[in-house]
């Protein structure tokens, strides 16, 4: 296939890079939820 | 503006200009002026797929917006990290395999050539004149703010991104991208630490959150239901969620960013880094925002933000009645400031029952304030009829002209100009690439060079980017288009992202299906726009999945011979 373009591989495997994007969305919005909370 | 401030503004843009083009240097094939030659690597793709969608308006209004509405507008991006991740794991794979130049070649090779046009025409006609509002929006603020000519400003910006842009094509936008989201981001930093410095010494930066609290500017979530609300929780992850799919993967603008990668490990990894970074970076120009607020509870803010507006409405017969607004609203400043002396106290001596009280008297006041503000935009709107009062894009750069140390003054210039050129510089060149693959070549000149090619380019390039200065100069004179143009944009993601799904998915839908699906979903997008005032966010699931919907509708009912059983 010709997306197989030499690149280096990412030290995690993908499925852990897509599981740090999507908690770090759910840490954010919790610290959004605790700002609203804390400073109401 | 000092010697100083001239000295940063020019001095940067010159060196990140320069640069871009000494990286773009060399004689340049079809390849390597379209895709960049494929030798970016995820930190450049991630940096320029931000600098892409970060516009000047993005600076100058965000801070405005915290300041007046608090924190809420930062769940307009909870669906990205998602949709990098969609992104990642479907489209690009199928972008690279197929080496395509623009994302709507692959729906040929999907779906027929119809579908493939339909979809960049209503790619160029968005974009084409949306260009032309990236360098209008933030020209009539600079030159109202630091009295420089429109025509002037809207030329400098255009002139110097025209010039590299079509001398570098699609390397240089991704170089010079990438220096300029660095400083942007350096230079929201050093606003930000500048704007907590400036507050008075007594009051610690908790003290800061909890009066930014008290009047509400930190209320980030709405758990609303209600489809009218335009950012709540919901509209921001799921309509979020398809209009950063629509965005990012049909986006010829963004496509072309992420297709100059050396690898689609590397194209990932950028769009990953967005995923990562987007939150926190658009985090940090509200809370400049929300200091600034803070900042103007110690310090007197003008009445009206936009000054130019409020110096033209004192040249009329209303002159009387704004001077005595004026008075009450430094009257009312006085005693919101004693007000939140009071509570800066009771915070430091802990004494609940005194902060609670003092809370309240704090809101009594802003609410008095405001009031007072809302009276003057009246007065002004009065005194001339269609003058912009809508004055919360002016609060930024007011601020930093009139508190911020030279210098500094300078680098948030160029944290503007900045913003501007790369947006531009991307749709630019996204624009032409367009044109000429998805027009010129397939339909016009089938079989020219590859030199014809990216002289054709570079032309489409100049040709676009001198309608957008044209637009944008004469943008004045054409208010009701320029909200058109506004609405325009999320009008047609949702069906452009629902052809892209289809064709993603393995359903054995054909073109002429989905092309009038297409057709009518974006119907329905339009009689959703302008029948109920369902919020714009919510446009593009709608119309994505009454593509999805209708396509697979339209597939069964229509006659067989006119699409054969096997799937492209």
């Amino acid at each position: 296939m010709p997306d197989e373009v030499p690149g280096p591989a990412p030290i995690l495997s993908w499925t852990a890079l897509y599981l740090i994007v999507a908690s770090t969305l759910v840490l954010e919005i919790a610290a959004f939820a605790a700002l609203h909370w804390i400073y109401r | 503006m000092s010697t100083l401030d001239w000295f940063v503004l020019l001095g940067t843009l010159a060196a990140i200009v320069g640069y871009g083009a000494w990286r773009a240097r060399g004689k340049q094939d079809m390849a390597g002026y379209l895709r960049g030659g494929n030798q970016d690597k995820w930190h450049t793709i991630g940096l320029s797929v931000m600098a892409t969608q970060a516009s000047a308006i993005t600076f100058l209004s965000t801070p405005g917006q915290a300041y007046q509405d608090g924190m809420r507008f930062i769940q307009f991006y909870f669906g990205l990290p998602l949709a990098m991740i969609v992104l990642s794991v479907v489209f690009l794979p199928r972008y690279f395999q197929l080496r395509v130049f623009t994302a709507y070649e692959f729906l040929e090779s999907r779906f027929d050539r119809k579908t493939r046009q339909l979809t960049a025409f209503l790619f160029l006609l968005q974009r084409g004149l949306s260009a032309g509002i990236t360098i209008y929006a933030p020209a009539i603020i600079l030159s109202s703010v630091l009295g420089w000519s429109l025509r002037l400003t809207c030329l400098c910006i255009g002139g110097v991104v025209i010039a590299y842009t079509v001398f570098g094509g699609a390397k240089a936008v991704s170089q010079t991208q990438k220096q300029q989201m660095l400083i942007m981001l350096a230079g929201m930093v050093v606003a930000f630490i500048v704007i907590v410095s400036h507050l008075p010494p007594e009051v610690s930066f908790g003290n800061a959150l909890h009066i930014a609290g008290t009047l509400g500017k930190l209320d980030a979530l709405d758990f609303s239901t209600d489809p009218s609300t335009r950012y709540t929780l919901w509209s921001g992850l799921l309509g979020g969620f398809f209009l950063s799919m629509a965005y990012f993967g049909t986006d010829q603008s963004q496509v072309q960013r992420y297709l100059s990668a050396r690898s689609v490990t590397e194209s990932r990894l950028g769009l990953l880094f967005n995923g990562l970074v987007k939150i926190p970076m658009q985090s940090l120009i509200l809370f400049v925002g929300v200091m600034v607020f803070v900042f103007y509870q110690f310090n007197a803010p003008p009445i009206l933000f936009n000054q130019a507006e409020l110096a033209r409405a004192k040249q009329t017969p209303f002159a009387g009645k704004l001077a005595a607004l004026e008075q009450a609203h430094s009257a009312a400043f006085e005693h919101k400031q004693s007000e939140i002396w009071q509570l800066s106290r009771a915070l430091d001596q802990h004494d609940a029952a005194a902060i609670a009280a003092s809370e309240q008297r704090v809101r009594t006041a802003e609410v008095a304030s405001a009031a007072i503000r809302a009276e003057t935009k009246l007065a002004v709107a009065q005194a001339l009829p269609g003058a912009n009062t809508r004055d919360a894009d002016y609060i930024f750069l007011s601020f930093v002209m009139r508190n911020l140390p030279r210098g500094v003054v300078g680098l948030l210039l160029v944290v503007i100009f900045c913003a501007a050129m790369s947006a531009v510089a991307g749709e630019l060149s996204a624009l032409a690439s367009t044109t000429v693959v998805d027009f010129y070549r397939r339909s016009l000149r089938k079989d020219a060079s590859d030199a014809h090619y990216v002289r054709a380019a570079k032309w489409f390039t100049a040709g676009w980017g001198v309608l957008a200065v044209l637009f944008a100069t004469f943008a004045s004179l054409l208010d009701n288009l320029i909200q058109a143009v506004n609405i325009l944009g999320s009008l047609f993601y949702g069906t452009i992202l629902g052809i892209f799904l289809v064709a993603f998915s393995s359903r054995p839908i054909r073109g002429t299906a989905v092309f009038i699906a297409a057709i009518a979903a974006e119907a329905v997008v339009v009689g959703v726009f302008l029948g109920t005032n369902v919020s714009f966010l919510w446009y593009n699931v709608i119309g994505c999945a009454c593509v999805m919907l209708l396509a697979e509708i339209m597939q069964a009912v229509l006659p067989r011979k006119q699409h054969p059983a096997s799937t492209a």
